[in-house]
């Protein structure tokens, strides 16, 4: 039970019938109310406004309202608390339009015990309790509802805000399940491939559309799928528009709680038209040293084509007083044979014999027939050795002698240092063969040996200094071969040594070189072979490049 | 006296090829052989060389280095180079020091008839002195309004190449030069050419850019020099177009033409060097012309010991300019010795000088110039004089020159 009483106000200005009432409620149910009695509408008005009412009676004569009024500035005045009618009119109608202006019952004086009223004014509390609480439910439910909408606006916008984000990454996006399932297909990739997020949706990632141009696709999409963490694809071919082009994809498992959530993110680009650059490059770079090789044999060939037409001019020009002295002879011999010589045949035999130069000839005949011998070896040696630095560069590495190719670059290039430098070489006659692409060592090999030179004439040029050296050595190194490059020259400025292999950075001046050689060297090296490619360099001494070769095939990246 | 022959060469082989081939010239020439720049120095201080031919790249002391000092201790010396080396950088460096070049590998005969040809205009000069002024001498100086109008068309990158080989083909210097260059394998091909124009586009305008704004090739007279000799510029041109139509007229080709209009060109240039080289005597040497009944190459002949026709062929053939420009510049005056067998650049330019010495008076007047009618008369030429001098008169009715 509660044991605050319930506050009850009578409106009522009949003082029997609050006395009656009164009794009414002490006796039935004593100490349950406390009750307070106003004789007019003001009063109750200002009582209301003053203080809490649990339950209003009231009469509808009063001095100051009168019937319906009186209910209807009542439930203004305490809008949430139940009002019973209490009045000495018995009319139906008169009951309906109190209960429709806010009145929770209509008791007819005199015709109502108490227990009645008592049932009256519980009813009439619990309807109204019930009745606010529905509201409140209302209020909330209402509440929830725009909360929800909301949130609900704020999801789209952080998922738009998303997908924009997405979409607008210039890499290629896709995201997979755990069977290679599309799930995500971002704008990139709908402009890559041609094929829009709605037809690939779903779609496994082999058959959704992009003409693949690998022939065991399956089998890389499956490397895909089994990979732990992370799985890159490079030069990964398909077809557009009748064209093959190349992707460069990276494939990421997404970590998750369980097995089941997981799938992959694929990123990347297409690459074709890098692939291509590079290409252009590394062509550029081998034409421009089969340029200055092409200049430098020229000259070379020059050589010996000049002094071999010498000598044969020589022996040309020799053999015709020579051929007019045996012929000479030939008639003297026929005179001897019938008698003495005539004193004319003679002066004539000595005069030829000496236009004939003889001693000379004896002498240098042998001498120019060795020199042409000479020259055309040294053509043939100049001749085999661009043939054989130019080798078409197979794209699979062989096992070669690398002192072998390091000779043969060094007599192509002799052009490029002799002027300059004295070449010395300490190679390791034990070495053993390495795994290499022989003709991008070549280039590399070009490239040092052209740099040396270049460096020991700007010293040269720089401090008055006569022939320099370049030093070329090999060794083994353990698992390694190590090749260096030495020069005497100029060394490598402080500021710029961490520059050298920038692709782009030369210090020749504009038109004597790409600026590509040691980037590409490094490439090569590096990349290609799994390599190394450093150098030590001081000031005014010199500069030693050197490059280490694994001699295991596909030694992992140190 | 034998010719001296000084090769020089880091290949010892070259040296030995040449040697041997050389063997049978060995009644006329000597042939000496050095190994390096230094000891062709040492050889040179021994006994004078008229020719030295070195190769261009050798270690230490690279051709041009070596011909550099040759040019400053030996000057009379011919001066050659033979390389293989083509690029614009060595030819930038060679075209200071050397008269001529040689592209290896070289055929044989060439290198005679280049030797041949230097050879034979040596003995038109006797004093050394001269030689060795003409040994040096690396340009002939043009006229300040022709030499700017040159390098300025030059440094424009819009000016077609026509209208600077229109430029150069005004003046004596300028063309004798780029005929050097183009008859030089300094490009790395030479070939015979005469025609000033063609020099011009066989040169490369990127090429004579290098030259004239940064070796310059060409040079400046100067305002001074440019009033004495004003003269000579107007009355080469005019003698150049008087012999290109004569030739014309002969219905020569277009080689005789060019040969004729070049020579014409040139044919005087001996003057402006004289000129040039001994300012206060030459003057003196005019002045004397000036008495009626004395002669310009007799008193050219009485300070110098020649005739600037001597001196200008001289020029011309250490430059390498082809055979018959030189002849025609050397023998302008006395056509007969040089035994023409028929109509020539020779005969062209001697009849045009004398034409242009009847319609214009030039100060002062080359009295030699005389008509050697008995000679045209052996050639079956005389009848030809009434056309001749109609077609100079026309021309230079054409050009707006008083006649």
């Amino acid at each position: 039970m509660r044991d605050t009483p319930i506050q009850l106000l009578l409106i009522e200005d009949n003082s029997p019938d609050v006395r009656l009432l009164r009794e009414m409620l002490s006796r039935q149910a004593p100490g349950k109310f406390a009750l307070v009695e106003v004789g007019s509408m003001r009063d109750a008005e200002s009582h209301l406004a003053a203080n809490a009412a649990d339950i209003i009676l009231l009469d509808l004569g009063l001095p100051d309202a009168q019937g319906l009024e009186v209910v209807r500035r009542a439930h203004a005045a305490a809008p949430r608390t139940p009002l019973v009618v209490l009045t000495g009119c018995d009319d139906e109608l008169m009951a309906d339009e109190a209960l429709r202006e806010g009145a929770q019952d209509f008791l007819v004086k005199g015709k109502i015990d108490t227990p009645e009223l008592l049932r009256a004014i519980r009813y009439s509390t619990q309807r109204v309790k019930a009745e606010l609480e529905m509201q409140q439910a209302r209020d909330e439910a209402e509440t929830a509802s725009r909360v929800k909408g909301e949130l609900l606006a704020e999801l789209k916008a952080a998922y738009a805000e998303t997908e924009l984000f997405l979409r607008s990454i210039p890499s290629i996006v896709i995201g997979i399940d755990p069977q290679g399932h599309i799930t995500r297909w971002n704008l990139t990739a709908t402009n890559t491939f041609g094929l829009d997020d709605s037809s690939v949706h779903g779609r496994g990632i082999e058959d959704c559309g992009i003409r693949w141009l690998r022939p065991e696709m399956k089998a890389e999409i499956t490397r895909w799928l089994t990979t732990e963490s992370f799985y890159r694809c490079d030069n990964l071919p398909y077809e557009r528009d009748s064209k093959m082009r190349l992707l460069g994809l990276s494939v990421l498992r997404i970590p998750a709680e369980s097995t089941d959530q997981t799938g992959f993110i694929i990123t990347g680009a297409d690459i074709t038209e890098r692939m291509g650059l590079e290409l252009q490059l590394r062509q550029a770079q081998k034409l421009e040293g089969i340029g200055q090789l092409a200049a430098g044999i020229a000259h070379e060939i020059n050589t010996p084509t000049q002094f071999v037409g010498d000598n044969i001019r020589f022996l040309k020009d020799s053999w015709g007083p020579v051929a007019e002295f045996l012929d000479f002879c030939g008639t003297v011999q026929s005179e001897c044979a019938i008698g003495p010589v005539s004193p004319e045949h003679l002066l004539r035999f000595c005069e030829l014999h000496q236009k004939c130069d003889l001693e000379y000839l004896s002498e240098h005949i042998p001498k120019a027939i060795d020199l042409c011998l000479e020259g055309v070896k040294r053509i043939a040696k100049i001749v085999k050795g661009f043939k054989e630095f130019s080798h078409p560069g197979s794209e699979e590495k062989r096992a070669i002698d690398l002192n072998h190719a390091i000779e043969t670059t060094i007599s192509v290039a002799r052009h490029e240092w002799k002027y300059c430098a004295d070449l010395v070489t300490a190679l390791d006659n034990d070495l053993p063969l390495v795994p290499c692409l022989v003709g991008e060592f070549n280039q590399v090999m070009l490239n040092l040996i052209v740099n040396a030179a270049h460096a020991i004439s700007s010293a040269a040029e720089k401090n008055g200094t006569g022939k320099g050296t370049i030093t070329i050595s090999t060794r083994r190194e353990g698992e390694w071969v190590e090749v260096t490059v030495a020069d005497t020259g100029t060394g490598i400025p402080v500021e710029i040594r961490s520059r050298v292999f920038e692709p782009f950075f030369t210090t020749k001046e504009v038109g004597k070189g790409t600026g590509q050689g040691l980037a590409l060297a490094h490439a090569a090296i590096v990349n290609r072979h799994q390599g190394q490619l450093w150098f030590e360099s001081e000031l005014e001494q010199g500069t030693t490049f050197i490059i280490r070769l694994p001699l295991e095939m596909g030694t992992p990246r140190p | 006296m034998n010719k001296r022959i000084l090769f020089v060469d880091d290949e010892p082989m070259i040296l030995q090829g040449i040697q041997h081939s050389l063997r049978g010239m060995r009644a006329e020439w000597e042939v000496e052989l050095a190994g390096s720049g230094a000891q062709a120095l040492e050889t040179m201080a021994q006994t004078p060389f008229d020719v030295v031919i070195t190769d261009m790249r050798m270690p230490e002391m690279d051709g041009a280095q070596l011909l550099d000092l040759v040019k400053a201790k030996f000057p009379r010396t011919v001066r050659i180079i033979l390389s293989g080396q083509s690029d614009r950088e060595t030819v930038l460096r060679s075209v200071g020091p050397s008269h001529q070049y040689l592209s290896k590998p070289c055929d044989l005969d060439e290198l005679k008839q280049r030797l041949i040809r230097a050879f034979a205009l040596r003995d038109m000069l006797n004093d050394t002195h001269l030689k060795d002024v003409i040994g040096r001498l690396n340009t002939v100086p043009s006229p300040p309004a022709i030499y700017v109008a040159v390098t300025e068309a030059l440094r424009s990158p819009e000016t077609p190449i026509t209208k600077i080989a229109d430029l150069i083909a005004q003046d004596m210097g300028m063309c004798a030069k780029v005929l050097q260059l183009a008859n030089s394998a300094f490009f790395g091909l030479s070939s015979q050419v005469s025609n000033p124009q063609q020099a011009v586009s066989l040169i490369g305008v990127e090429n004579l850019k290098a030259l004239v704004l940064s070796v310059q090739v060409f040079s400046d007279l100067g305002g001074h020099l440019t009033q004495d000799l004003g003269f000579l510029w107007h009355h080469s041109m005019t003698t150049a177009s008087f012999a290109k139509a004569i030739a014309r007229v002969e219905r020569s080709s277009d080689g005789v033409m060019d040969d004729a209009f070049t020579a014409g060109l040139l044919h005087d240039v001996g003057r402006l060097v004289l000129a040039c080289a001994f300012g206060a005597e030459y003057q003196q040497v005019l002045k004397r012309t000036e008495e009626p009944g004395v002669l310009l190459a007799q008193c050219e002949g009485d300070a110098f010991g020649c005739t600037h026709n001597g001196v200008g062929a001289y020029l011309l053939g250490l430059w390498g300019l082809t055979d018959s420009i030189v002849e025609a510049v050397a023998w302008h005056h006395q056509p007969a010795q040089a035994e023409p067998a028929s109509f020539s650049a020779l005969i062209a330019v001697h009849a045009a000088d004398y034409y242009d010495n009847q319609l214009h008076v030039h100060p002062p007047s080359d009295e030699t110039s005389v008509m050697d009618e008995l000679l045209l008369t052996q050639l079956g030429l005389q009848q030809q004089l009434v056309p001749w001098e109609k077609a100079c008169r026309e021309v230079a009715s054409r050009s707006g020159t008083n006649a």
